[in-house]
């Protein structure tokens, strides 16, 4: 019998340190078998192997097939294997795959096949697919020797012809994210925009006799499936070895048209209630009162597993960007805060050195204004960006072995698989480069101190300044704690405008960059773990922070900096420039249980002066402290971190503190 | 217009409905035995001293009370009182409108007893119903009743303490009877204002089942009681206690199960929903 807490305890019962065993042990042996083997349909005939031998394994508490089978490495082995790989972070066309099924993606290739490249990639296309339909029908066996026979019958047809019905589309999508993810692939495969994809096949299920709680329960044993190839352990800090190492799982929903569906997603995220999916609600501040209130509800419970964007924000950033309307209103997440457009971006980051390169220009010089020093400061941004760019367009020439015909996900973004291509090549209908900005509270804190001490009071000169940071504030502590004592950004006061300057700065360095046609460069507000991963390369900054402190996390002000409360820091954050961005994120920590009423009135406020993201936890100190001593008590307690949600006892012991440090919210 | 306040506090989500910002009052008619704001008793000015806290680096040496803005960098000492202008606490509140608005929220004034700066919190009440928020008043009831009445007419709420039933436990556990409080109260009643009857229960002070009956019979008779909040003692006071050098009154923290005890207990006897604040 299915059972959701069966498979929910399974999750909690893996080896952190197992990997897919028998993908390891195939590909060892093809990998000596292939090596001379030098015909363009290497991928595929590799690809075809693997799927005709791994195991085909069903648990009697599953709702769909599709499991990965976990062991530890073998002595010697060295998981996993690089045979077959992609990049992940993107968002396959999954309205296509359910609605035509693979057999038909493989007719629409077959028919843009005209030769030289585009026959390598149709041919490889072939076999491949071929091999998953064969996959699925070993799978089919499987399930039908168990006697699952509404299971065997989905998958003799799913994923290669169309689905057609709820059950039959959540098992296609899972079997494609299932290998995309864990034979071939990377981490962090989206599931794009999953409401709406789903919609047609759940009203007919509704229409043929489902009942909405059925749909639930379905659908809840879908989301809990994905936890099951996160790559991460749930307790010691661990990363399998495995290809989607550290992956999160990205369902979203809402954008222009919210739908009857919609509310289904938020009901089974709740019941599954587990670290992943990450349930990203794209909110059209003015959207149904019905869906945005049941909406906060589930946020309430969900706390740090539901985040919330500002669908308007986001449309009009990319509008102004040049993106046509109809692609940006289709804008969706995948990796952590870094949008696509959908299935037809490629998406390529860089997190830019913002706050070392800060540095860097402060102390090339001894400027005599703070206007000379800003440009300065965005000429550096500018360079290094645009150096970034150029290296990731020469290396669009030199794709590796895996890319260069063909690759599994290639058939998915289907803008270029319908031109025999994958998108990889710089030639994808929109390249987007997302430029992550970290830091920027740092920054523009420092900008204020600057100001304050060196250009308006004059209390300083600024080589003698300089010189305070280069010795990393020795002898001058008294000055450091007057600094500290300043108002920083995150009070609602005047002072936020230099962190507003600091934002526009960076944007404005990113628009300087000169791209090639169809290219676009997008800018955002994002630390990740930079905050503190790169603390050691940023010596003394001007705001009081000495070399090797943490500095400013996401959207943040820097740690313990806002002292007004919650409604003061989100009048604060939401002075940043955000109209220019599509990324980052706000990460806000309540110390109590927050109702849904005081959730929808603060984001919504926040959205209304133009705030572009929240994320929430409920977590409080002493419980984190408890749980840093005695974890076997917390293992389901997760945490929102930089853009997704982890299990507070699975962190390594400088981002558990770093959590700890945060500002927390009393309610 | 000038009064003396101590805080103020924006995203309070327990003095009233929705999302306010609470000003804090200096000074109280009352000397509560149990007061969990020490702080705000005093309508003078006071020195806080957090002695741990203190490296001993000498910048507060010349310190007094009327250095209202003075920051000691290592949080050891602050200045708890100043003397402010009507239109600057009015300006501070109005930063959180946008908020008010969505949760139907507001401003609150509480204390100390804002009655007791009468002039003070009528002009306050007056500007916020300028600006169209929703004002509420916390009060401990001893105040002049033609000052209750004028701030009955611009308070839309009021959060109103009631600590003791028996007029002479009244006197001995806050300094004052309950007679005025109770004409207050009366009066509230009369007006057809909206009133939460918020009571502290301390044990070893007011957690007789006599006074219980009282709250309860309060809560029936007057219709202006929308519902019961009742506050459970804690100890979150006792650090300011030490901070302003007296002596802490060390009561025992109810357990989780007495504080139910009381709640089920009430709501035996009152038709009106009963809460923890």
């Amino acid at each position: 019998m299915p059972n959701l807490e069966k498979i929910k305890e399974m999750v909690f019962e893996t080896d952190n340190e197992a990997c897919f065993i028998e993908r390891e042990r195939i590909l060892q042996r093809l990998e000596c078998e292939f090596k001379n083997y030098d015909k363009t349909d290497k991928y595929a005939l590799i690809f075809s192997r693997l799927l005709s031998e791994v195991s085909t394994p069903i648990e009697d508490c599953d709702y769909f097939a599709g499991r990965v089978k976990e062991a530890l490495p073998d002595p010697g082995m060295n998981a996993p294997n690089w045979l077959l790989f992609s990049t992940g972070h993107m968002s396959f066309n999954y309205s296509e795959i359910l609605n035509c099924g693979l057999k038909g993606m493989l007719e629409k290739i077959k028919k843009a096949n005209t030769d030289g490249e585009t026959a390598v990639f149709a041919q490889n296309a072939d076999i491949v697919v071929s091999a998953v339909r064969d996959f699925a029908k070993r799978y089919s066996a499987t399930a039908r020797k168990k006697g699952f026979d509404r299971m065997a019958d989905v998958l003799e047809r799913v994923p290669y012809e169309p689905a057609y019905d709820f059950y039959s589309a959540l098992q296609s999508v899972w079997l494609i994210h299932m290998i995309a993810s864990c034979y071939v692939g990377s981490r962090d495969y989206a599931f794009g925009r999953f409401d709406s994809y789903m919609l047609p096949f759940y009203l007919k299920s509704l229409k043929n006799g489902m009942t909405e709680d059925e749909a639930t329960e379905l659908l809840a044993g879908f989301l809990i499936k994905t936890n099951e190839i996160c790559g991460r352990s749930t307790h010691n800090y661990k990363q399998k070895p495995v290809l989607c190492q550290a992956s999160k799982q990205y369902v979203n929903i809402g954008g222009e048209e919210p739908n009857a569906f919609s509310k289904t997603v938020l009901k089974a995220a709740m019941k599954a209630n587990m670290a992943q999916p990450e349930i990203n609600v794209i909110l059209k501040p003015d959207a149904d009162n019905e869906f945005t209130d049941a909406v906060f509800e589930a946020m309430s419970v969900l706390t740090d597993k539901l985040h919330i964007y500002n669908y308007d924000i986001i449309f009009n950033a990319l509008t102004n960007k040049g993106i046509d309307e109809p692609t940006a209103k289709d804008f969706t997440f995948s990796a952590c805060c870094a949008f696509d457009l959908n299935y037809h971006s490629y998406r390529l980051e860089y997190y830019v050195p913002v706050p070392q390169l800060f540095l860097k220009a402060l102390k090339k010089q001894n400027y005599a204004s703070l206007d000379e020093l800003v440009n300065a400061v965005k000429e550096e941004i500018r360079a290094d960006i645009q150096r970034d760019v150029d290296e990731k367009e020469n290396s669009f020439e030199n794709k590796e072995f895996a890319r260069q015909a063909f690759v599994f996900d290639g058939l998915f973004l289907t803008d270029s698989s319908y031109e025999c291509r994958f998108a990889c090549d710089g030639r994808a209908k929109y390249t987007v480069y997302n430029a992550f900005c970290p830091g920027v509270a740092t920054i523009g804190d420092s900008l204020m101190v600057l100001d304050k001490l060196v250009f308006k009071e004059k209390r300083l000169e600024y080589g003698e300044f300089i010189k305070i940071l280069e010795n990393n504030f020795a002898g001058n502590e008294e000055l450091r704690q007057e600094i500290l004592s300043f108002t920083k950004f995150g009070n609602d006061t005047e002072v936020d405008k230099y962190t507003t300057f600091a934002g526009n700065i960076f944007l404005d360095a990113a628009d300087g960059v000169s791209l090639k046609e169809n290219r676009y460069l997008i800018g955002g507000f994002y630390s990740l773990e930079r905050d503190n991963s790169w603390s050691g390369e940023v010596g003394a900054t001007p705001d009081g922070r000495l070399s090797g402190e943490p500095f400013s996390e996401n959207q943040s002000p820097t740690y313990g900096a806002d002292r007004n409360g919650i409604t003061a820091l989100l009048k604060s954050v939401a002075k940043l420039p955000f109209y220019r961005t599509a990324t980052g994120g706000l990460n806000l920590t309540f110390s109590g249980s927050v109702s849904a009423k005081i959730l929808k009135a603060l984001i919504l406020s926040y959205f209304e002066m133009g705030g572009l993201h929240v994320g929430i936890s409920v977590v409080n100190r002493e419980m984190l402290e408890d749980a840093m001593v005695n974890p076997d008590k917390y293992k389901s307690l997760t945490v929102r971190l930089y853009g997704f949600s982890e299990y507070f006892i699975s962190l390594p012991k400088w981002q558990q503190i770093a959590v700890i440090n945060r500002t927390m919210y009393e309610c | 217009m000038q009064g003396n306040i101590f805080n103020i506090q924006r995203f309070c989500v327990n003095d009233g409905p929705g999302i306010r910002t609470t000003v804090f009052f200096k000074g109280c008619p009352l000397s509560c035995t149990w007061c969990h704001n020490p702080e705000s008793q005093s309508f003078e000015p006071e020195i806080l001293f957090y002695r741990d806290k203190c490296t001993g680096c000498g910048r507060c040496k010349n310190l007094t009370v009327n250095n209202a803005d003075f920051i000691c960098f290592n949080g050891a000492k602050e200045i708890c009182g100043k003397t402010v202008d009507s239109d600057y606490v009015i300006s501070e509140v109005l930063k959180d409108k946008i908020f008010y608005d969505s949760s139907d929220g507001g401003m609150t004034l509480s204390g100390g007893e804002p009655l007791s700066q009468p002039e003070f919190t009528l002009e306050l009440l007056k500007k916020a119903k300028e600006y169209k928020i929703h004002t509420a008043l916390e009060t401990c009831g001893f105040a002049n009743t033609e000052v209750m009445r004028k701030a009955a007419e611009l308070t839309d709420l009021f959060l109103f303490d009631y600590k003791e039933t028996d007029p002479i436990l009244h006197k001995k556990f806050t300094g004052q009877d309950n007679i005025l409080i109770l004409d207050n109260l009366n009066l509230l009643n009369v007006l057809g204002k909206k009133v939460i009857l918020r009571c502290p229960i301390i044990p070893g002070f007011n957690d007789r089942d006599d006074h219980f009956l009282g709250i309860s019979k309060t809560a029936n008779c007057f219709e202006c009681i929308e519902h019961i909040e009742i506050e459970p003692y804690h100890s979150l006071g006792a650090e300011k206690y030490e901070a302003l050098g007296r002596k802490h009154p060390n009561i025992a923290v109810p357990e989780a199960a007495a504080v139910e005890g009381w709640l089920e207990k009430l709501r035996s006897l009152t038709e009106k929903e009963v809460k923890r604040a």
